[in-house]
């Protein structure tokens, strides 16, 4: 992993169309903006590693009895 | 041309080749698995059927997921795209995209839950599939289907 220290309103380049720009920081905080071309999706890390943990967990947990889809099913209406 | 899946719910069934989807990234999680079925139970209601299906990969027989249409069931469900991550699925035309949510169904049915922030989106046109992050704050990874 590359590590850069960045001050308030500088920038990182990724290849030659994405930039990272230190927008603030407060505290520990640090705002950052990212220009990217559109077909290259920008997430915050943890969205990632949420969905691929729950996409693990259901596909444990994917059996459907038909016989309690017929409760709810009735329930509803 | 028929081949036979072994599927993780329903035994061995005969299923035509040129239906199967692909999922080039395969989905989170599960990168490596890109050949996948869309399938029915058809022990389930024709009510029951448009709205529960099973996602079984090709390529590990104990992979199956249960996806369920919110679109159908939540007519106020929205979930936004940018139009440059479905652009890998060909071109977008509201007929053959469809968007569906992976649900975890735990012990008590109940309290399953569906991911509305990553949908799986399918374009039966080519039969290409994904799972896409919606940037609407709104929608979580885990909404109980049942409870309000």
């Amino acid at each position: 992993m590359l590590a850069l220290t960045r001050k308030r309103g500088e920038s990182i380049m990724i290849a030659d169309d994405i930039e990272i720009v230190v927008l603030d920081v407060q505290g520990d905080q640090v705002k950052l903006g990212i220009a990217a071309p559109k077909h290259i999706p920008v997430h915050r890390k943890e969205i990632f590693e949420q969905i691929q943990a729950e996409n693990k967990e259901a596909a444990l947990k994917s059996n459907i009895k038909p016989e309690d889809l017929k409760d709810l099913f009735s329930k509803e209406s | 041309m028929k081949m036979i899946l072994t599927t993780k719910h329903f035994g061995n069934i005969d299923i035509d080749e040129t239906k199967l989807l692909t999922f080039e990234k395969g989905i989170l999680g599960f990168e490596n698995l890109t050949q996948f079925a869309l399938l029915h139970d058809e022990a389930l209601s024709p009510e029951e059927e448009s709205v529960f299906y099973w996602l079984q990969s090709v390529e590990d027989e104990s992979i199956a997921f249960v996806l369920v249409n919110m679109v159908s069931l939540l007519p106020d469900y929205n979930p936004i795209v940018a139009k440059s991550e479905i652009d890998a699925l060909g071109e977008y035309n509201e007929d053959t995209f469809t968007f569906y949510n992976i649900a975890t169904i735990p012990e008590n049915i109940k309290d399953m839950t569906v991911n509305l922030k990553a949908p799986i989106v399918i374009n039966s046109k080519n039969r290409l599939g994904k799972q896409v992050i919606c940037t609407n704050e709104e929608y979580t990874i885990r909404h109980y289907m049942f409870k309000e």
